[in-house]
C-alpha cells in the first residue's frame, strides 16, 4: 500500500513460516487469496470506488427483492 | 435512507474532513482501505469529543438529518449532547447513509488513543486517518463475533502478502 503512510507502531514482522501459516489459515477459512492479490495493488481511492460499486449492486438487489 | 438507496460513504468522509471534524475511520471501510474484499454499507468513525469538534460534527451532520437507528419513529439525534452523555457508540441513520460515531471502540480506545497510531491516506485531496492493521486486529479480537474471526484471518493474510520480509 504505497499510497498509505504508516504513522503508528508496526506489528512485529512476520517470519516466512508465519506468512505461510497465515495464508494457509485464511485459505482454510474460505478467504479468496486470488481476490485479495488482485485488490492489493489498488490505491485507497480505487478501493473506495470498489466499495461504492458493490454498495450500488447490493442496493439494486435489495430494491428488486422489495418490489 | 431506504433500503434501495445507496450509502455515500466517501461523501460522508469528505463532508467530515471538509468540515474540520477530527475523526479516525474504523470498521468495514478501514478493512477495505487495507485491501479487504469485505463490503460495508455503513461508516464507523471514532470522533474527538472535544467541544469544538462536537460542534463541527453537529454542523456537518445537520443537513444529513441524523436519526437514531434503532429507535422507531425517526427520532432526530442531538449528536453533540448524546456523545457527551457517556456512551461508547451512537448509531445513526442519515440521508447519506448509516453513520456510527464511536467515543470509544473496544480494543482501540478513544480518538486520542487511535489517532496517533492510525494510518493516513488522501481521499479527494484530503488527508484521512483510518485504523491501521494492528488497530483493526485489536478491535476485531476485542469484538470476537464470527465475522470478526474471518476479518482477522483476512487481515493476517494481507499482512503476509504485503509486509516486507523479516530481517
Amino acid at each position: 500500500m504505497s499510497t498509505v503512510s504508516r504513522e503508528g507502531p508496526e506489528l512485529p514482522p512476520m517470519t516466512p513460516e508465519e506468512r505461510a501459516a497465515a495464508l494457509a489459515r485464511a485459505e482454510a477459512y474460505g478467504i479468496d487469496l486470488s481476490l485479495l492479490r488482485r485488490r492489493l495493488p489498488l490505491t485507497p481511492e480505487q478501493r473506495l470506488g470498489e466499495v461504492a460499486r458493490a454498495a450500488r449492486a447490493i442496493a439494486r438487489l435489495r430494491a428488486g427483492v422489495v418490489r | 435512507m431506504s433500503d434501495d438507496e445507496v450509502p455515500d460513504l466517501e461523501g460522508m468522509i469528505r463532508g467530515l474532513a471538509d468540515g474540520g471534524v477530527r475523526f479516525v475511520v474504523g470498521g468495514g471501510l478501514a478493512l477495505s482501505m487495507h485491501g479487504s474484499a469485505y463490503v460495508t454499507l455503513d461508516l464507523d468513525v471514532i470522533v474527538d469529543t472535544a467541544p469544538d469538534n462536537l460542534a463541527a460534527l453537529e454542523l456537518v451532520m445537520a443537513p444529513w438529518a441524523p436519526v437514531f437507528r434503532n429507535v422507531p419513529g425517526a427520532v432526530p439525534v442531538p449528536v453533540a449532547d448524546v456523545l457527551r452523555s457517556g456512551l461508547d457508540v451512537l448509531t445513526t441513520t442519515t440521508a447519506r447513509g448509516d453513520l456510527d460515531l464511536f467515543v470509544r471502540m473496544a480494543g482501540v480506545g478513544t480518538f486520542a488513543d487511535a489517532a496517533g497510531a492510525a494510518d493516513l491516506t488522501r481521499i479527494g485531496g484530503r488527508s484521512v486517518a483510518f485504523l491501521s492493521i494492528a488497530q483493526l486486529l485489536a478491535a476485531k479480537r476485542a469484538a470476537g463475533r464470527p465475522k470478526d474471526i474471518a476479518h482477522i484471518h483476512e487481515l493476517e493474510a494481507i499482512r503476509a502478502l504485503t509486509e516486507p520480509p523479516a530481517g
